[in-house]
């Protein structure tokens, strides 16, 4: 991978939450997404804030206190936000995972390819 | 069976205060059964205090910090004349004990530490003698359950000062280091300029949070702030040198402390 530092798989997960929950990404949010990014694995909120902090400190995310809220007991969220670094991590690591995904589909055939797909649908309900 | 709202009383004096507000929030919004609160806090409260002491200690600092605490402990007992402590006893083993120790609490202190607040000379000097406190339990801890690995008490007073000098200076030295920038809070109306669309907005508020945290954290040396503590060192050094003003200072140590604490609070509240 060219330029910026690599991402591991979960942060790739955690990035693609974030990316996909917009201006509501905070903890409970971003894990709930991954839990379902990454079924059948089950995920941990405590493993969901080191690897939001460690993003945040590579420069891939930034976050601030929102206003506290009566629902979280008066208590503030920690929102997040992709940065352009993360944007840029996070679609190099597509690229990659696609072009794994295209490797397989050619040496095991588009059938199988087909096949793999249903298996993934139905494990994830 | 503890309720809910006791668990979050205990669960805020555990959590480190810069991801308190956040994570307990998040546990009352996720958790609604006091048993289901107390398993989920739990499991986040290792890898918060964790992420909280990788966030916040610099590993240079770190080093200097275990270095200084350790040649404290062995220049301690050189002092003292116990060769055979050293050298016959498993002594630099033994040393290194309570510096682990020592260091663990230095780390604690760095997550617990809260980064909302301004920095102050009694933050470093505090944090020094918490964690030479918590060394000085694990010494009464080993001295119970294991006595051959404990450290003799004399070395464990001389050493414990000397180190207790030499972090505190070593903090103040590098007070940037132990800044977090992590608590940085937007009003809410400069907030609202947070669209993805709008990208100059977004420039303008990432300058508004970067000029924010500059104000919050103290970049340069404060020759002011560590006067105090060179001042002390120097006495010290003084005495260790000659011990016929050894002889004068001992007694009065204890008041020279108290008076340089006191000089500083007043200029600080003066300021």
């Amino acid at each position: 991978m060219a330029g910026i530092g690599s991402i591991g798989q979960f942060e790739q997960l955690v990035l693609t939450a974030i990316l996909a929950l917009r201006e509501d990404a905070y903890g409970v949010t971003i894990h709930g997404k991954v839990g379902e990014l990454a079924q059948p694995k089950r995920v941990s909120l405590g493993a969901i804030y080191v690897t939001l902090d460690r993003l945040e400190d590579k420069g891939f995310v930034s976050s601030w206190l929102s206003d506290p809220t009566s629902e979280r007991g008066g208590r503030a969220k920690r929102c997040y936000r992709l940065e352009a670094l993360g944007e840029q991590a996070l679609r190099e690591s597509a690229a990659t995972a696609m072009r794994v995904s295209e490797v397989i589909t050619h040496v095991f055939g588009k059938d199988w390819a087909r096949k793999w797909k249903k298996e993934w649908k139905k494990e994830a309900g | 069976m503890l309720s809910l709202r006791h668990l979050e009383i205990l669960f805020r004096l555990l959590l480190p205060p810069a991801s308190r507000e956040h994570v307990l929030g998040d546990l009352h919004e996720k958790c609604k059964s006091p048993w289901r609160y107390f398993v989920e806090a739990v499991s986040v409260l290792g890898p918060v205090i964790v992420s909280r002491i990788r966030r916040t200690t610099d590993l240079q600092v770190f080093l200097m910090e275990a270095m200084a605490v350790y040649l404290s402990f062995s220049a301690a007992a050189l002092w003292l004349g116990q060769k055979a402590f050293l050298y016959d006893q498993a002594g630099f083993l033994r040393l290194a004990i309570s510096t682990a120790v020592t260091v663990a609490g230095l780390l604690l202190c760095n997550a617990y530490s809260d980064p909302g607040k301004q920095f102050s000379l009694i933050k470093p000097i505090l944090q020094s003698a918490g964690s030479l406190a918590l060394s000085f339990l694990g010494q009464a801890a080993i001295f119970d359950t294991c006595a051959s690995l404990a450290v003799p008490f004399g070395i464990m007073l001389y050493g414990g000062c000397i180190s207790f000098v030499l972090v505190s200076t070593l903090r103040m030295l590098f007070s940037s280091v132990f800044c977090d920038r992590s608590r940085v809070t937007l009003p809410s109306e400069v907030r609202a300029l947070q669209k993805p669309n709008l990208i100059p907005e977004r420039a303008v508020v990432q300058q508004l949070e970067e000029w924010i945290s500059n104000v919050q954290i103290p970049h340069k040396l404060n020759i002011a702030n560590i006067l105090p503590v060179a001042l002390l060192a120097a006495v010290l050094l003084v005495a260790t040198i000659w011990p016929s003003v050894a002889r004068v200072i001992e007694p009065r140590l204890p008041h020279l402390v108290i008076v340089l604490l006191v000089v500083y609070v007043v200029r600080s509240r003066a300021s």
